[in-house]
């Protein structure tokens, strides 16, 4: 009995001690989970350039004694273009050629017009010497008021190019007429001569690459000098307005740098705000669907245009016009540009562009 | 905390991969092609060059003045021309005015040929791009000479801004004198700037609300008379008058349809009023809206298609919309406050109103479907807004009450610049007429 008094009270003491050990597991468990701790402010994400080990030895390569001359961006030199120029068959280039034109007779001036006046073509300047500087104006139309009684445009006061002369007629040489039994005579004359020695030796073995005919070269060492080049030596690369000429600390390799994503956002957003100062979007748009003038903006190290923009893409409806005509003229406006120096290294990027006017609501 | 853990990382992850995308791609596309958004207003400037010739200086003030009120241009002040044009036909020294910003020159001269009449010539040169984009000669008689310069103004507003000019166009509005009890009202007719104020009527009778022909130089306006009044068509140019229609009771707020053919107005009958269109010609009528309210200043779509009206149908005055052979009608306004006289814009893209609110009159603008609601100016008591032919400016009045009259002003469409139309007196309900050229 007291056994089982024993146990019994035993038992109890487990049943308490496990009801205590669930009641603080499940406390703690409460607990934990009350005092789920915080999040942490997330920390805010700051974009950062990426810097290679390339990019380093890009900086701090070059001659590091060599004397800062130029504050000019190292830039390269485009092959010359004539080279790719096909050159004539030789054939065609040993063939008789006409003689040349005779010089185009000299007209004298006619006149001691100021300088601003284009220039007359010369039945012009047979006339009389007009009053003003002004181009002549239409003739005007006379109508009674209260109407205006003519309007005739104004040509702009564009110089005009001087008549061109036809280029000289070369007569061809006619055939002369030739009997039958003169024409045999003929023939027989035509034919070839025999060859000699000194000709066969000449034309027997004809080289590779050797169809000038011209007389063979003969190889002496004592004028070694004739065939080397003569020529400055170049540099071929492909940026920048201008070749530098000294040694700098800069890259030897000449390769364009590269811009970094941030830079290039700073970079956008500072032409962007230019062109967008320059430009006077048009008053109201056309119906219908929406154009976008995409201009080319070609550019000058110092941020001049080194070409007139040109227009990609004409609108197809002439109620579009004003649109084209606002950006061009905003491009215009906003020549020359004043490029941070910061951005000059970069002149790859932005020297050639295409500029999108994007219309918004006024 | 795992839990708490696996979110940091996972929202660390998901900001890392978007800001790993997001910037390269944004850099990519933006290296080859450079987009530019239309940025504030800005006005064109433009340099006016006094034009040569005896009759010049005026022709070229005349411009001057003009641009001066053309919102869309400034024209640049004199004192800052870096150089005096004494050959209208040279090309100018674009260098020296662009460090001057200006965008565009205007050259000319004017003085009378050899048989009295008056030769004017002008020149437009665009300076950024060297040359030349307008030129023009006039002649004719040297009475015509203020039209001269609004015709050559429109040509180099138009050239410049691609919209259709509005200089040389006239205006038909109220000439109110005498004191406020006892107001004497006469039809007047004057140049969009003031000048060449000429009376239509004699002011026997009162009139109210002229309205232009969109298409010729007819004008139509109310008369109170010893009668009833009535709506009347005048043609300016030989004065010929005539009553519109002879119905009982009450014709008011006559207006154009845009062919010029028609004229749509309200017929007041026991107490309600109803739309009505009206063939010129042939005087026949058809009834267009058949409510128990007071729907009253019609005005057409410049297509002809639709009819914009003000009607107390819905309780108090708003703005509806239906077709123009009639039918169902669309209320289009929903601000606070009364909205009345609505009046189409020529190019079709705005509706001009009158809105009423306690103590204050507003002119604004809405989309034909009543959205973009913009009040351009607002006070005591503006009234009647009239639209330029080109849709860009509008004209009202404001009368500020008392023993003070009403003055005519011009506003943009945009309100940026509002201008007071000179009078002789007192000026109300302006009408803009159509250009003349």
């Amino acid at each position: 009995m007291s056994q089982w008094v024993a146990m019994d009270t035993s038992g109890k003491h487990g049943y308490i001690a496990s009801g205590a050990a669930h009641l603080a597991l499940l406390a703690a468990m409460l607990l934990s989970f009350s005092h789920n701790p915080k999040f942490e402010d997330v920390q805010e994400t700051i974009p950062v350039d990426l810097v290679t080990d390339s990019d380093v030895n890009q900086i701090v390569k070059g001659d590091k004694a060599a004397k800062k001359v130029l504050e000019l961006p190292h830039v390269d030199k485009v092959a010359p273009t004539e080279e790719l120029k096909p050159k004539p068959p030789i054939a065609d280039a040993k063939r008789d050629v006409l003689s040349p034109p005779p010089p185009l007779k000299h007209i004298d001036d006619p006149g001691d017009a100021d300088k601003l006046e284009p220039p007359k073509p010369p039945d012009e300047a047979a006339a009389p010497p007009p009053m003003s500087k002004t181009p002549p104006l239409p003739p005007v139309l006379d109508k009674p008021p209260p109407d205006m009684a003519a309007d005739e445009p104004l040509p702009p006061p564009r110089p005009k190019p001087p008549p061109k002369k036809p280029p000289p007629k070369v007569e061809a040489k006619k055939p002369p007429q030739l009997k039958l039994d003169q024409i045999a005579k003929l023939l027989d004359e035509d034919k070839p001569p025999k060859p000699t020695k000194t000709h066969q030796r000449h034309t027997a073995k004809p080289k590779s690459g050797d169809d000038t005919h011209d007389p063979p070269r003969h190889f002496s060492a004592d004028d070694i000098s004739r065939l080397l080049n003569h020529d400055a030596p170049e540099r071929r690369a492909s940026t920048g307005a201008r070749l530098q000429q000294f040694a700098s600390l800069g890259s030897p390799t000449a390769n364009a740098p590269r811009l970094s994503p941030s830079l290039q956002a700073a970079m956008d957003g500072w032409f962007q705000d230019k062109f967008q100062g320059c430009w006077t979007q048009p008053i109201s748009l056309p119906q219908g669907p929406k154009y976008v003038p995409q201009i080319r903006v070609q550019l000058n190290l110092d941020g001049s245009l080194s070409a007139d923009p040109i227009l990609m893409n004409p609108p197809d409806d002439a109620a579009w016009q004003a649109m084209a005509d606002s950006a061009m003229r905003a491009v215009r406006t906003c020549d020359p540009l004043q490029v941070p120096d910061r951005f000059k290294p970069y002149y790859d990027t932005w020297r050639d562009r295409i500029v999108q006017f994007q219309d918004q609501d006024m | 905390m795992p839990l708490s853990i696996s979110r940091r990382t996972a929202s660390g992850l998901i900001l890392g991969a978007a800001s790993s995308l997001a910037v390269p791609r944004r850099a990519f596309s933006q290296s080859s092609t450079l987009n530019v958004y239309g940025g504030g207003f800005k006005p064109v400037p433009i340099a006016v060059t006094q034009f040569v010739g005896d009759a010049g200086p005026n022709i070229s003030s005349i411009i001057g003045h003009n641009f001066s009120r053309a919102v869309f241009l400034v024209p640049i002040d004199p004192g800052k021309f870096p150089q005096q044009i004494s050959n209208p036909d040279q090309a100018p020294q674009f260098d020296a005015w662009k460090a001057v910003n200006a965008q565009f020159i205007v050259t000319g001269r004017s003085a009378a040929g050899g048989d009295g009449r008056l030769q004017t010539a002008f020149r437009l040169w665009d300076v950024n791009a060297g040359t030349q984009i307008a030129g023009q000669e006039y002649v004719t008689d040297p009475n015509n000479a203020r039209r001269v310069a609004h015709i050559i103004s429109d040509a180099i507003f138009s050239r410049i801004t691609g919209e259709k000019g509005f200089f040389d166009t006239r205006v038909v509005f109220v000439d109110e004198t005498g004191p406020a009890e006892n107001r004497r009202k006469r039809l007047a007719i004057m140049d969009q700037d003031g000048a060449n104020v000429r009376y239509l009527t004699s002011g026997q009778d009162l009139v109210v609300t002229p309205r232009f022909s969109p298409s010729s130089q007819d004008v139509t306006y109310m008369a109170f008379g010893t009668g009833d009044p009535k709506v009347l068509l005048l043609n300016i140019e030989t004065g010929q008058r005539e009553v519109v229609g002879n119905f009982p009771g009450m014709e008011f707020a006559p207006r154009f349809s845009p062919d010029g053919q028609h004229i749509v107005m309200s017929l007041e009958d026991n107490g309600v009023a109803n739309l009505y269109e009206m063939d010129i010609r042939s005087r026949s009528t058809t009834r267009l809206s058949n409510s128990s309210a007071i729907d009253t200043s019609p005005s057409f779509s410049p297509d002809g298609s639709q009819i914009v009206f003000e009607s107390d149908r819905g309780g108090n005055q708003q703005i509806y919309v239906m077709a123009a052979g009639g039918g169902d009608a669309q209320r289009i306004s929903y601000g606070d406050g009364r909205y009345s006289t609505p009046v189409w814009s020529p190019k079709g893209d705005y509706i001009a109103f009158t809105k009423q609110k306690p103590s204050t009159f507003a002119i604004g603008v809405m989309k034909p479907d009543g959205s973009g609601e913009r009040i351009l100016t607002e006070g005591f008591h503006n009234e009647g807004p009239t639209w330029a032919p080109n849709g860009l400016f509008l004209m009202f009045f404001r009368d500020p009450g008392g023993e003070s009259g009403p003055h005519i002003f011009m506003i943009d469409v945009f309100g940026r610049a509002e201008f007071p139309v000179p009078t002789p007196s007192y000026a109300s309900d302006p009408a803009w007429g159509p250009l003349l050229g």
